[in-house]
């Protein structure tokens, strides 16, 4: 990927939301453009990031995991932890605000790594250390919450690599409680 | 010697643990330390390995009548875990109820509801890592809680009130 500078900076953000794979990382919303420093960095499309986040917020983002100020990955939504200092937990809809601050608290984790993993078409993407404790394969309090190649699995690797799965996202949505038995669907007609 | 345990034994104190214990505040001169006290409070910060003589408990909290102050006691507090196993615990006068590992050997996430009569009200998350409710159900309600776990937004009139003592 060209290294991208304030005079190409327009081009290559036409470019990378044309292409619909590679994102880029933009200055954060509210804040004057800093004095420009080229990082190179890419990272998936915040645009296709919502149904993503509403996948892993259940599992992920509940308020005694990462839905807490003190975790350097966050995730905010209308399931946990919320934005808006009048907004409760459990209340109305995940904000566009609250999309953007976990969006960026995730491709901040290991930005390099995460460049690396979109770059090469989201190809062994346990290189990122949110896949591979969420996958088990690393020691995690919250446990194993992707089964490598189930739904949530697919929606996040699938981001990542730039062609988002969003019938996998949506299957996600319906996390079963074991506490009712889930409602029997209806035949198709 | 002495040097090296003292040492050792600084190391192995938890200082945010502590930090967080000493937040709550003393016992109310009211209730002993017993099952009826502290209600809404975090309990697993105590109760938990590192607490000494306090009993371990693997899931533990309180539940209120409504978005008040009033326990409900008598509550069902059904747990399921990850791997089917269930448990049912229920409030005392206080509101508090808590499961000991050999009750209930907790297998990441839980699922949790809260029941009186007809009556249920089903957490709308699983828990993934933390017994304590009073962890994130925390007062007053916010952008990190959704306040303390309760039953009714409109109680019934007949429902006896706690005869706590």
């Amino acid at each position: 990927m060209k290294r991208l500078r304030s005079s190409t900076l327009p081009v290559a953000l036409g470019a990378s939301l044309l292409s619909g794979c590679l994102g880029n990382v933009q200055d954060p919303p509210g804040e004057d453009p800093p004095m420009r420093v080229s990082t190179g960095l890419g990272a998936p499309v915040r645009a296709t990031f919502p149904p993503v986040a509403n996948a892993l917020q259940p599992t992920c983002g509940t308020l005694d995991c990462h839905g807490q100020v003190g975790r350097n990955l966050r995730f905010y939504g209308s399931r946990g932890m919320r934005l808006d200092q009048m907004a409760v937990p459990g209340d109305g809809k995940t904000t566009d605000a609250e999309y953007d601050e976990t969006y960026w608290s995730l491709i901040s984790l290991e930005p390099e790594i995460l460049s690396q993993v979109v770059r090469d078409g989201g190809a062994h993407p346990e290189r990122l250390t949110i896949v591979r404790k969420g996958r088990g394969q690393e020691h995690h309090k919250g446990g194993m919450l992707l089964k490598e190649g189930d739904q949530r699995d697919k929606c996040l690797v699938s981001w990542l690599a730039g062609k988002l799965d969003e019938a996998a996202c949506l299957e996600v949505k319906r996390f079963p409680s074991p506490i009712e038995p889930p409602p029997e669907e209806e035949p198709p007609p | 010697m002495l040097a090296l345990v003292m040492i050792t034994a600084a190391a192995c104190d938890d200082p945010v643990r502590n930090a967080s214990i000493a937040a709550l505040g003393a016992e109310s001169p009211d209730v002993p330390p017993g099952p009826l006290h502290r209600p809404g409070q975090p309990c697993l910060l105590c109760h938990d390995a590192k607490g000494g003589d306090a009993p371990l408990f693997t899931v533990a909290g309180t539940v209120y009548l409504d978005r008040g102050q009033d326990p409900l006691p008598d509550a069902s507090v059904q747990l399921v875990d990850s791997t089917g196993r269930k448990f049912t615990a229920t409030t005392n006068c206080a509101g508090n109820f808590f499961v000991t590992p050999s009750d209930f050997p907790v297998q990441y996430p839980l699922w949790v509801s809260v029941s009186l009569g007809e009556e249920v009200s089903e957490m709308g998350s699983a828990v993934f890592r933390d017994g304590s409710c009073a962890s994130c159900h925390t007062d007053p309600a916010g952008p990190t809680s959704n306040g303390h776990i309760y039953m009714f937004e409109e109680p019934p009139m007949d429902l006896p009130a706690s005869d706590c003592r």
